[in-house]
């Protein structure tokens, strides 16, 4: 691990004519500073600059979630947020609330609660659902189904989704699964 | 990278926002949140040589409030805005109809003005623009604020009329007063869909229960909001327990509509007609529910949000 202010390192980009321009923010707690082309996508950045590539680019439109990140304590969608919009701000993505190697508390409560198959809409789900927790929804708020209405998920009919969610919203804790570390 | 290439600058303060406007080519853009206009670039359905992003310049991320009126600045994220004490208390209207726009992380960072500038079909906060006779607060070149009511930048089937080459640097919405209902309603495919269609309303009823004054604003039936005057004659004077004046006054309102009924992928014009109808009854009916009294989420309406 880098030390929390070290920046991270830049892709190299070939410039092709575009107008750039410089950009400082703290993703995950690490100072970043870079100089990227105006037109590039936050979700762009985030895979292809930092190789933060836990978040997906699926609709590129705002519609689906599966690129939802944390920005100022808030969820946002990275792919409808130009890079440079992000001067200044503090981003959290998955990477950044993972425990590495092994499962967090909300992601085993997804393995448990069978609340993904695929698995592409997860990591935006996750960021959601991180932000729920810090302001405590309770779970039977009539809030969290509007939360997840912001996710679109092909394979599970929400339903598991949604028990998953309320039991991580109750403090469930479940235990390490032996085989995680395998 | 999916927009077409565009050149991006910070604004500084609102004048120098203005002053690169003037400067640059017709199709240079201001960005406030962008959650409308990003996918737009990104599915290049418009292009643009530059964005202006306002979201820095001092000033704009304020709410401030009069005697009568509330105003709203062009920075004003609307998630903030949902949650806003103030805007609750005098604009519940408001408060109600954000709860409406896309989804959580949509509103995160989407502002209030953008909206209003931006007059998606089927956008709530231009619906609620127009109940709450809402004025529009430009900014041009010279450094001059001018006022232009809601009613006059959308009186126009598509686009706004807003003057080109100028800033919405904020909004301001009539304050409830301490007797007027409200209600706002919505049709939707699925939640966090774009509205096929909305209304939002405004009441006061006198001491017999007749109605004082009334507002009728509906979106999505045509491509930009239009307040239903003729539907709103009608029921003055009424005796509004009457569910059958609602009904009446709802039809009306669908059948006024100044500009052809839309038609696209997700409803016809026909169902939107319909819809339309059913809106305007929901709307009424809540306001009516919340006459005469001073607390937001009064028991009695219809269409709470789940």
């Amino acid at each position: 691990m880098s030390a929390p202010d070290a920046p991270f390192q830049n892709a190299t980009w070939e410039n092709s004519g575009d107008s750039q321009t410089a950009l400082r923010l703290i993703v995950n707690e690490k100072q970043v500073h870079a100089l990227v082309p105006d037109r590039l996508l936050l979700s762009d950045f985030l895979r292809d600059y930092l190789g933060l590539t836990a978040l997906k680019v699926s609709c590129g439109e705002g519609a689906c979630g599966s690129c939802t990140v944390v920005v100022d304590g808030e969820p946002a969608r990275s792919c409808t947020l130009l890079a440079v919009q992000m001067d200044g701000t503090r981003i959290v993505t998955l990477e950044g609330i993972n425990v590495p190697q092994r499962l967090n508390q909300v992601q085993r409560l997804f393995q448990d609660s069978h609340a993904l198959q695929c698995g592409y809409c997860t990591p935006g789900l996750l960021m959601t659902v991180h932000c729920m927790m810090e302001r405590g929804l309770a779970p039977d708020s009539d809030k969290v189904g509007h939360y997840l209405s912001g996710h679109l998920c092909r394979c599970t009919g929400y339903r598991n989704i949604l028990t998953a969610v309320r039991r991580a919203l109750a403090g469930e804790i479940l235990p390490e699964k032996s085989e995680e570390n395998g | 990278m999916k927009p077409a290439r565009f050149k991006y600058i910070r604004a500084e303060t609102a004048d120098h926002a203005v002053e690169q406007l003037c400067s640059a080519d017709s199709s240079a853009r201001i960005l406030a949140g962008g959650q409308s206009l990003i996918p737009a670039l990104s599915a290049r359905i418009i292009t643009a040589s530059l964005l202006l992003d306002i979201m820095r310049c001092p000033g704009l991320d304020t709410v401030s409030q009069t005697k009568d009126e509330i105003t709203i600045g062009a920075a004003c994220r609307q998630s903030r805005m949902e949650a806003n004490a103030m805007i609750q208390e005098s604009i519940p209207l408001l408060s109600e109809a954000l709860g409406w726009v896309a989804m959580p992380q949509v509103r995160s960072r989407g502002t209030v003005v953008g909206c209003l500038a931006q007059a998606n079909a089927g956008g709530e906060v231009p619906v609620v623009s127009l109940a709450a006779d809402a004025q529009f607060n430009i900014l041009s070149r010279s450094g001059v604020v001018h006022r232009m009511s809601a009613k006059d930048v959308y009186a126009t089937e598509t686009g706004t009329r807003l003057p080109p080459r100028t800033l919405i640097v904020s909004a301001s919405f009539r304050k409830r007063a301490a007797d007027e209902g409200w209600g706002f309603s919505e049709v939707q495919l699925r939640r966090g869909h774009v509205a096929l269609v909305c209304c939002a309303a405004t009441l006061v009823v006198d001491q017999n229960g007749r109605v004082d004054s009334v507002s009728i604003a509906i979106g999505g039936l045509t491509a930009n909001p239009f307040r239903a005057g003729r539907a709103e004659k009608a029921l003055l004077g009424d005796a509004i327990a009457d569910d059958a004046i609602i009904s009446d006054a709802a039809r009306i309102a669908s059948d006024e509509r100044p500009w052809p009924a839309r038609t696209d992928p997700h409803a016809t014009g026909a169902f939107r007609s319909k819809a339309t109808v059913a809106a305007v009854i929901r709307a009424l009916t809540d306001a009516r529910a919340r006459c005469s009294t001073n607390r937001p989420g009064q028991i009695g309406a219809t269409n709470e949000r789940a």
